[in-house]
């Protein structure tokens, strides 16, 4: 729960501190990024720290090349 | 935000220290529990592969001197396709920054300070990145400089201790692993210190200064980090042999826990852990700096820096959820990153290569006015150059071959307007403090 309130304490700290200045020189862009960007890993860490079951992201790459890496363990047999 | 530069030496460092990397810690479990005590040999032969990966690496460097890699996507690949591929980059890139975070957390659990939770270090290492992220890559390039020789000392400290402990027995039966294995054996050593070099190519063309001693400063470092790993393997087998070496997960700091010298130098192997902190920083930070970029440069951000902090944030995020434990990182760097990794770092840059070719994209004939001004500006570079620079070879005709110090600026202007550089070459010749045509 500390931990939880700590980390939305610190993405706001980021965000406060970054989005005025980007506002004032108007680049949509980049605040649209960041903020994508943010929330991702606000919403992660909080996974993070609440210990939720977050599956790996090298679990999906290895269900896409398990097959291939199936060929090519039977090609070298 | 104007250009940053960094110097060839320094690049020739960051490679050198990047091709090292984590290597220089796992490399001889993995690759000793394919070809057992053949692994020095197949060392040997994964370096000199590596020599033609990395000559690949320079001629797709060559074909656009200005871009980074992602830029070079787009334009070689056009627009759509260019920017799907520069996403399966930068998804390599950074999940590989995670994993090096994690790495670090583990190595540290495990051998050092057993009973703090990784989230600490993977903290207190990412604070370090994104403040270099934040300074910039001159920085990083500088700090690199300084810690080169720090490497360089404990490194050969290291193998001179060592040294007294070496017995022959434990490399002998010599060549009687199976060719499946030795293959084997060589795709895991080049997949952790080759198929990356990959990620230099954001640096390689575009911020390094001088192209020549650039391209021998890039095949120089890697030769030179493929001793190291070298001396390390083969260290490793001699002193511990084959199958000690491929039961632990961190052989090369067993290595540095065995050191004792007289009964009076012994646990300094915390010492020696300071040279893969070193090594893995390096790598880590370029990792992460090349997904900075490579995420500002597609969506044609000009600056950098707002996305530095959300980006580390996510990195933290990511290093303690990537693997659960130690047994589905080793199943994952033996078995399926080799193929992920040769996916964008063998196949992606072959495509660029010879997409490039078809389409005629040679970053030396760019501009209206090549041949003629060449061949005049070669007689006149021949005669004055002499004077006023070092080496006197002109081949290359983007590349200059003068004192860094003279043309840090001519360059900068020179790297961004690619189509005049014969020009240029004779006004500098003339008078080198002519800079009203600039």
């Amino acid at each position: 729960m500390v931990m939880m309130l700590f980390i939305l304490g610190i993405s706001s700290i980021i965000a406060f501190a970054f989005i005025p200045k980007l506002k004032k020189q108007k680049e949509t862009k980049t605040i649209v990024t960041f903020s994508i960007i943010l929330l991702l890993a606000t919403a992660l860490n909080i996974g993070v720290a609440l210990k939720l079951n977050i599956p790996s992201p090298f679990d999906f790459i290895t269900f896409i090349f398990s097959p291939i890496k199936n060929l090519i363990i039977s090609l070298t047999k | 935000m104007e250009k940053e530069i960094i110097s060839s030496r320094q690049f020739m460092i960051i490679t050198l220290l990047f091709s090292i990397g984590t290597a220089i810690l796992v490399i001889p479990a993995s690759i000793a529990s394919e070809a057992k005590q053949d692994a020095w040999i197949a060392a040997i032969l994964g370096v000199a592969i590596s020599f033609l990966l990395v000559k690949l690496y320079i001629s797709l460097g060559k074909r656009t001197p200005s871009l980074t890699f992602i830029e070079a996507n787009e334009k070689i690949l056009g627009r759509i396709f260019g920017k799907f591929t520069a996403v399966g980059f930068i998804f390599l890139t950074f999940l590989s920054s995670g994993e090096l975070l994690y790495f670090i957390g583990i190595f540290m659990k495990t051998e050092v300070m057993p009973e703090t939770p990784t989230m600490a270090f993977a903290l207190l290492f990412s604070i370090i990145i994104v403040y270099a992220a934040f300074l910039g890559i001159e920085v990083f390039a500088r700090s690199a400089e300084i810690l080169f020789p720090y490497f360089i000392l404990i490194f050969i400290v290291f193998a001179v201790c060592i040294a007294p402990q070496i017995s022959f027995d434990n490399v002998q039966p010599i060549l009687e692993t199976p060719k499946k294995s030795f293959l084997y054996s060589i795709i895991r050593f080049m997949s952790i210190f080759s198929f990356p070099l990959v990620v230099l190519l954001m640096l390689f063309p575009s911020v390094v200064n001088v192209q020549k001693s650039a391209q021998k400063g890039f095949y120089i470092g890697a030769i030179i980090g493929g001793i190291v790993l070298i001396i390390i393997i083969t260290l490793c087998i001699l002193v511990l042999g084959p199958s000690n070496t491929a039961s632990r997960t961190f052989p090369s700091y067993a290595l540095a826990q065995r050191i004792s010298i007289g009964n009076f130098l012994q646990r300094i192997e915390i010492i020696m852990a300071g040279m893969w902190i070193i090594s893995i920083y390096i790598r880590t930070f370029m990792y992460f700096y090349a997904s900075v970029i490579g995420i500002a440069q597609l969506c044609k951000i000009q600056d950098h820096r707002p996305l530095i902090f959300p980006l580390g944030l996510l990195m933290i995020g990511l290093s303690q959820i990537v693997h659960p434990n130690i047994v589905h990182s080793n199943a994952y760097n033996n078995e399926i990153w080799p193929i992920f990794s040769a996916v964008f770092t063998i196949i992606l840059p072959l495509t660029l290569l010879i997409v490039a070719m078809i389409r005629k994209i040679d970053g030396r004939s760019q501009g209206e006015n090549s041949n003629e001004v060449q061949t005049t500006s070669k007689n006149h570079a021949q005669n004055d150059s002499e004077n006023k620079s070092n080496n006197t070879s002109e081949s290359d005709n983007q590349s200059d071959s003068k004192n860094e110090e003279q043309n840090e600026n001519k360059l900068e202007l020179e790297s961004q307007n690619d189509s005049k550089p014969q020009t240029k070459n004779e006004d500098d010749v003339k008078s080198d403090q002519d800079k009203s045509e600039h």
